[in-house]
């Protein structure tokens, strides 16, 4: 049985060869189809990679790679946000949870007083709030009772009364000491 | 100016954060950077997805490049790496679009019909070639047929020893010729029946 090796082998390794490594091929080659087969089939493989062209990109590649740069960019960017905000929350949520232990006894201490300092604030506005509707009602009351005539007059003379107010006030009282600061600025 | 010192400025105003820089970059190596990744994911669509990304990779990690070292073994060997993966990743994924997805590329208008017909027969038999060997190998390969790279820039572009490396080139070597045999038998096999249908 005829051996292929090592010329196979020094086909595929195309290290360069010695004199006699050489003739020793050639002689091999000669006698054996299998091998010259081989060697024709390797070398027609590569003159086909070696005269294969050197394939180009559709027209446009730079623009499109500029895109996609600002693209990826701007999911970077998103990436940064979401992160930050992430890492905040985080931080935040410690510092509570570190605070909150620390603080715990005095918050105890503050509590009652803080509770019934709400409580009297609720009760305040509770009551305000029943003023309110106590006043409303009275309002709603009065209102329907009282003629069109006198509810359009009653506003009217209210007005009136405080422009002469407001007029009395403004000549007996602001006027004349304006006046007099003047006369003691001249003077 | 030399086109190697233009390159390095380019490099050092893209490294400063100037993007027309590297726009330049990206303009001068289109070509070799796009048909490693056509000879290494065998479709016109996935590798301009590959070779977009291998230049947003490339201009992620440029501060991280050597000026001492060749840009274009740099950049190719971010290029091969990123296929490599993408066909790992594929490979896990099991889905392959890659049956579904036309061919993107280009009829050359310049070239006959014949000649274009001729010229896609070729491509698809050195697409079929490629792709009976395992990444590493076709990697190995497409650099030293295509970039005509020494062993030692192959080793560098695939992070690979010498030794690795032509052992890499010796085992895809054989492969690729016992593919070309039987592909030339199966053919002498097909016209021979054919013949003799011809004859009857």
């Amino acid at each position: 049985m005829m051996k292929h090796q090592p010329f196979e082998k020094w086909l595929c390794e195309q290290d360069a060869l010695s004199g006699t490594e050489a003739q020793l091929l050639q002689d091999h080659l000669a006698s054996c189809a299998r091998c010259a087969t081989f060697a024709d089939s390797l070398r027609a493989v590569e003159n086909r990679f070696n005269d294969a062209a050197t394939l180009s990109p559709q027209p446009g590649f730079t623009k499109r790679w500029r895109a996609r740069l600002a693209r990826q960019r701007k999911i970077e960017r998103q990436r940064e946000t979401t992160s930050s905000i992430a890492t905040l929350s985080v931080g935040l949520f410690a510092l509570l949870l570190v605070l909150g232990a620390r603080l715990l006894p005095l918050l105890q201490l503050v509590a009652p007083q803080f509770i019934a300092w709400f409580e009297n604030v609720s009760d305040v506005l509770v009551h305000l709030n029943l003023a309110r509707e106590i006043l409303a009602t009275i309002l709603e009351s009065t209102i329907t009772s009282i003629p069109l005539g006198y509810r359009i007059a009653i506003p009217f003379v209210l007005f009136t009364m405080f422009a002469l107010w407001f007029t009395s006030m403004y000549r007996l009282g602001i006027l004349p000491v304006r006046r007099r600061l003047q006369d003691e600025t001249f003077t | 100016m030399s086109d190697r010192t233009q390159e390095q400025e380019w490099i050092s105003l893209a490294v400063m954060g100037d993007d027309d820089a590297f726009t330049r970059l990206v303009e001068a190596y289109q070509a070799p950077v796009y048909n490693l990744c056509y000879r290494m994911l065998g479709d016109g669509a996935e590798a301009e997805d590959a070779a977009q990304e291998a230049f947003i990779k490339a201009y992620q990690g440029l501060r991280s490049y050597d000026p001492n070292r060749s840009f274009t073994t740099w950049l190719l060997s971010i290029a091969s790496h990123h296929c490599i993966d993408r066909l790992r990743r594929k490979r896990i994924l099991t889905l392959s679009l890659e049956d579904l997805l036309p061919s993107q590329e280009k009829p050359d208008s310049k070239l006959s019909p014949e000649a274009l017909v001729a010229r896609s027969e070729t491509e698809e038999s050195i697409r079929v070639l490629l792709h009976q060997l395992g990444d590493k190998d076709r990697a190995a390969i497409i650099l030293r047929y295509w970039y005509e790279m020494t062993y030692e820039e192959i080793s560098q572009t695939l992070s690979l020893s010498v030794s690795a490396v032509k052992s890499r080139l010796h085992r895809a070597r054989r492969e690729v010729a016992k593919q070309w045999m039987e592909q030339e038998t199966s053919l002498f096999t097909t016209r021979g029946r054919h013949d003799e249908a011809s004859a009857l």
